[in-house]
């Protein structure tokens, strides 16, 4: 093996162990969890390492049927992915005036959006406008609170990057009489998307694990979410954490899942050679 | 302002401002009201103003200047290793150091599952692991430094930084996509050019890289910030603010405040910590976005 | 080429489209359950009950049991219930924003004395107090609120009750009896822990474990000894402090503790790891807030026997009754709900002794019926034990938190640092004295 061919080889290995060493320390405390989704009741709630005695794979089915995990999932995806879609469209047409436009009026209206990523949200006068409009209750209610909550972070995300890409494109399509809506649907927005994969998964993941809006906003069973459903399995006396296990197991799965498959899009290089200084 | 200012409309803005003023800035300031008030569930005397009542109580109250104290601790803590982890895993899993893109990609996901996992898992677990006879301990003891082994969850000088490893645990793989997207947005042309000019890898990182990555680091360090300030589940689920009020931090002290039906003091130390993370991030913000590199 | 940038606004379009059609929900994404309108009667309608899930332990529940709801349901066509199982850490507050908003679920379930200190109950509930089943109650008094009016239905009489969980075959083993007196506690500790084993496992990490032995000990002192404590102390004439017995109760439990007859690692475990401690046989008792730890073990760990005994705080024997906790949960109407008069209705029907009864003829129940004319089911062992024992001769006392009206969390924050040997017991109660006041003036109680 030629020398080259030998150094890069072992620079390989040793990356992949250390990165391995360190994928272990984020690990573990995952299979306690996916360990215990299998194991019977008293076995689960010893929360340790060891493996089952018997693999109980009964505990997953017991949950879907149980949980009424099916609509639960249904209502996640619907929620979730509308609340997000709406907050991705929202921000990034929002961010592209806000990041370009040098006014102070601009300006001030970035940190106006900043601020809610400080501030906490109130539940009551939020319930109280919506019983004005006669949303209360509506999956509507859910979706446009979520949009609102994460629309401050969304634009702060999509601020930051827009910056990033050179605003001669921008200005070289004006040129060429081109309207706002072509440079920002048909120039801007696909060189966006590692940030738009990026801030889709990041809304997708809190809205996902979030319990509080459906608790407040949805206090109806058939619409609440796939992180509530746990609670049917453990009390403060009793629990059954197999369940418990099992039923977390599968509220993670589709984000891990749809993270890895976001992955591709993550392409690297831009705009390489497409403007001379 | 530049010539071609005039084209951006203000009217995409519009939607996004209607919806976040409507549900979310009007609520607030009409719940900033309730922290001027004496508003108590289930009090036998009707809600008055009492102006900065709430306020004297919160700054002359020493268990709650101590939450304060252990949240500014927390937060430092979190911040500069989120950040340091995060950005270390991503430049490593954006390069082909370890040979195949697929390779990354299943690294990349493990790193972020644990912000996927929900808080109920990650108390019940980590409270094992943490345990005086737990996981840590043992390993530790193991490799021969024994002597380190800690009372992780209940010493109270060394509760919150347990608290922060397990937040820095959960969150590194969250900064270090933000870091990724940062990076693969950046043109490979400068890179191209760095290494005809002959930089090293040091040189490319402390010259291309990291002064490239300024949008992403800003984000990054005020998520943190923010995250850590106003950082709530993990001190819930491993131990509640305790033992005791060991452990307490704003948040904790806030639902502590809601739970004796005391929701016009809750919302009174909300408001402060909604100034102070305010106080500490809008500055931050000004001074970070004036080293943004804009073409 | 104009019709390029058309395909940019495509999905905004189906976005809004979708918001709409959701706004007007139901329609669309109509419930999982049964709708049908085949009634005379106007469009359906769907009764929420809302409560904490700490109370689903399992589907024999006598507020939600299966069978019962569906012969409700048959009998009222186009009428639903559901359950809304809430987390029990927002549980509290969800109900009380509910409250707050003015669209609380139509029934709600909630511990008595809970529900007069934070849902108001005597503002925000429906006065029951005319209802059809309320005659037939044998205790009535067991549901009375303190201004006379009963808002809340539970048709128990508790056979349940505060204490100490013993492993039967370690005592055995040892020829151990259950102690009557605190001298006789601390002996069997000694004997236990001479032969290898941990007297007691404590899961103090959780704030309301320890707890268990002041609020157990504190009523049964009052209620024996000191009447009309717990009133006098709500009025401020009497102060914490002021009462010695409290902290000389107190300190017995702290000893317990000093001795070093609870696991080293006391304040890093809690009550989820309690059911695997015990089956280790590692430990010879543990302090419970209810019996129902006793029979839920039994199915976990067929293997192991748990017996009960109460606190032995005391030097005289006869002041080793149970403490009973407060009663609950109790089906609530809060009076502001959109269908009060079918709640109500669901709340009759399932009091009716036909339906009661096919709760308690499943056998192994935990509880007696409050009702006249419900015949007595099957008891668990446990309690069965405890009715015969304590219930029914009357050596039961209620638990001094029943009697109070405000959070006790920084009380019991205080037992943890007492645990940890940062405060004494009478620092405790002198710190807690001015919680007290703080918390009780704040609610705007007279004489603070």
């Amino acid at each position: 093996m030629s020398p080259v061919l030998a150094r890069r080889f072992a620079v390989r290995s040793v990356t992949i162990l250390v990165l391995l060493l360190v994928a272990t320390v984020f690990i573990i405390p995952l299979f306690y969890m996916v360990l215990g989704s299998f194991k019977n009741p008293l076995e689960a709630s010893a929360f340790n390492m060891a493996l089952p005695k018997q693999w109980h794979a009964a505990n997953y089915s017991a949950v879907i049927r149980e949980g009424s995990l099916g609509r639960a999932f249904i209502n996640s995806c619907l929620i979730t992915a509308l609340s997000c879609g709406l907050t991705v469209f929202l921000c990034s047409i929002a961010s592209f005036i806000l990041a370009r436009k040098g006014s102070r009026s601009a300006e001030l209206l970035y940190y106006f959006f900043f601020l809610g990523s400080l501030a906490p949200m109130q539940v009551i006068p939020t319930i109280q406008i919506l019983k004005v409009v006669n949303l209360y209750g509506t999956y509507a209610s859910a979706i446009l609170v979520y949009a609102a909550l994460n629309l401050s972070f969304g634009c702060f995300l999509y601020t930051g990057y827009i910056k990033g890409v050179p605003r001669a494109l921008d200005e070289a399509a004006m040129i060429e009489g081109a309207s706002l809506f072509r440079i920002f649907f048909r120039i801007l927005f696909p060189l966006l998307t590692p940030v738009n994969v990026t801030v889709s998964i990041l809304i997708f993941l809190s809205t996902w694990n979030d319990i509080n809006i459906p608790i407040y906003f949805l206090p109806t069973p058939a619409k609440w979410t796939m992180p509530l459903s746990v609670y049917g399995f453990f009390g403060r006396y009793s629990s059954d954490w197999n369940l418990v296990f099992a039923d977390l197991t599968l509220t993670a799965i589709p984000v891990v899942v749809l993270y890895l498959a976001a992955q591709k899009y993550f392409v690297s290089g831009l705009t390489s050679g497409a403007v001379k200084q | 302002m530049r010539a071609t200012d005039r084209q951006y409309t203000y009217y995409w803005i519009l939607p996004a401002f209607v919806l976040y003023a409507v549900l979310f800035v009007a609520p607030l300031v009409i719940g900033l009201y309730s922290s001027l008030t004496n508003w108590t569930m289930g009090s036998r005397m009707p809600t008055r103003f009492i102006g900065l009542g709430n306020f004297e109580f919160i700054f002359s109250d020493s268990e709650l200047l101590h939450a304060i104290g252990d949240t500014f601790v927390y937060t430092i803590v979190v911040v500069i290793f989120k950040n340091l982890f995060g950005l270390i895993l991503a430049l490593i899993l954006s390069t082909r150091l370890s040979g195949q893109m697929r390779v990354n990609n299943v690294f990349r996901t493990i790193f972020f599952v644990p912000a996927v996992i929900s808080t109920v898992v990650l108390g019940v677990v980590f409270t094992r692991i943490l345990h005086p006879l737990g996981l840590l301990n043992e390993f530790l003891k193991s490799i021969g430094l024994g002597f380190m082994a800690q009372n992780w969850l209940v010493n109270p000088r060394i509760v919150m930084l347990s608290i922060a490893g397990v937040s820095v645990w959960q969150w590194t793989g969250y900064h270090m996509t933000i870091y990724l997207a940062g990076i693969q947005s950046i043109p490979q042309d400068y890179f191209e050019a760095a290494v005809i000019d002959g930089a090293g890898v040091f040189q490319r990182l402390r010259k291309v890289t990291i002064p490239l990555l300024a949008a992403s680091i800003n984000i990054n360090l005020i998520l943190a910030l923010i995250g850590g300030l106003r950082g709530f589940s993990e001190v819930y689920v491993l131990t509640n603010g305790g033992p005791g009020t060991a452990s307490q931090v704003l948040t904790t002290e806030v639902l502590s405040k809601f739970a004796q039906g005391r929701w016009g003091l809750g919302t009174a130390l909300n408001t402060v910590l909604l100034v102070l993370v305010a106080l500490i991030c809008i500055p931050l913000l000004r001074q970070l976005r004036k080293q943004e590199i804009e073409e | 080429m104009r019709a390029k940038y058309s395909v940019g606004l495509q999905w905004p379009i189906v976005f809004l489209t979708a918001i709409i059609l959701l706004a007007a929900d139901g329609a669309v994404f109509a419930s999982g359950s049964s709708e049908s309108s085949a009634k005379s009667t106007s469009a359906p309608v769907t009764i929420t009950v809302a409560g904490s899930q700490e109370f689903h332990v399992s589907t024999n529940s006598w507020y939600y049991y299966q069978p019962t709801i569906n012969a409700f349901e048959a009998q009222n066509p186009g009428v639903t219930v559901q359950l809304l199982l809430l987390p029990d850490p927002q549980t509290t507050q969800t109900l009380q924003t509910q409250l707050a908003t003015g669209e609380p679920s139509d029934i709600m379930f909630y511990n008595k004395v809970s529900a007069e200190n934070e849902l108001d109950a005597e503002t925000n509930m429906t006065d029951l107090s005319t209802q059809p089943w309320v005659g037939r109650l044998k205790q009535p008094s067991l549901l009375t609120s303190p201004n006379g009016k009963i808002y809340g239905f539970n048709p128990v009489v508790p056979t349940d009750g505060q204490g100490i969980a013993y492993n039967v075959d370690i005592f055995k083993k040892l020829n151990l009896s259950p102690p009557t007196t605190y001298q006789q506690l601390l002996s069997v500790c000694d004997t236990l822990k001479a032969n290898g084993y941990t007297p007691f496992y404590g899961p103090f990490k959780d704030v309301w474990t320890f707890q268990i032995w002041p609020t157990d000990v504190w009523g049964v002192y009052a209620a024996k000894q000191n009447p009309g404590l717990w009133d006098k102390i709500n009025k401020n004439q009497v102060k914490w402090t002021d009462v010695p017995e409290l902290t000389d109760l107190l300190s017995r439990g702290e000893n317990l503790v000093q001795k070093g007859y609870f696991q080293p690692s006391a304040l890093s475990d809690d009550y989820n790891g309690a059911p695997a401690a015990m089956s280790s046989g590692k430990y010879g008792m543990i302090i419970i807030g209810g019996v129902v730890f006793i029979s839920d073990m039994a199915k976990k760990d067929p293997s192991l026997h748990l017996g009960f005994f109460p606190m032995p705080a005391f030097d005289d024997p006869s002041m080793n009754i149970i403490a009973q906790s407060q009663l609950g949960p109790l089906l609530f109407v809060p009076k502001q709900g959109k269908h009060v008069s079918v709640a109500e209705k669901f709340i009759n029907f399932i009091s009716q002794q036909s339906q009661i009864q096919t709760v308690t003829s499943v056998p192994e129940q935990s509880f007696l019926p409050n009702l006249k004319d419900v015949p007595a089911p099957t008891l668990q062992p446990i309690n069965q034990q405890v009715y015969d024992n304590y219930v029914k001769s009357g050596k039961v006392a209620t638990e001094a938190n029943a009697y109070m009206k405000v959070d006790l969390n920084d009380l019991w924050k205080y037992y943890q640092d007492m645990i940890g040997g940062t405060m004494t017991p009478t620092q405790v109660m002198q710190a807690w004295n001015g919680k007290f006041d703080e918390l009780m003036k704040a609610k705007g109680f007279p004489g603070f």
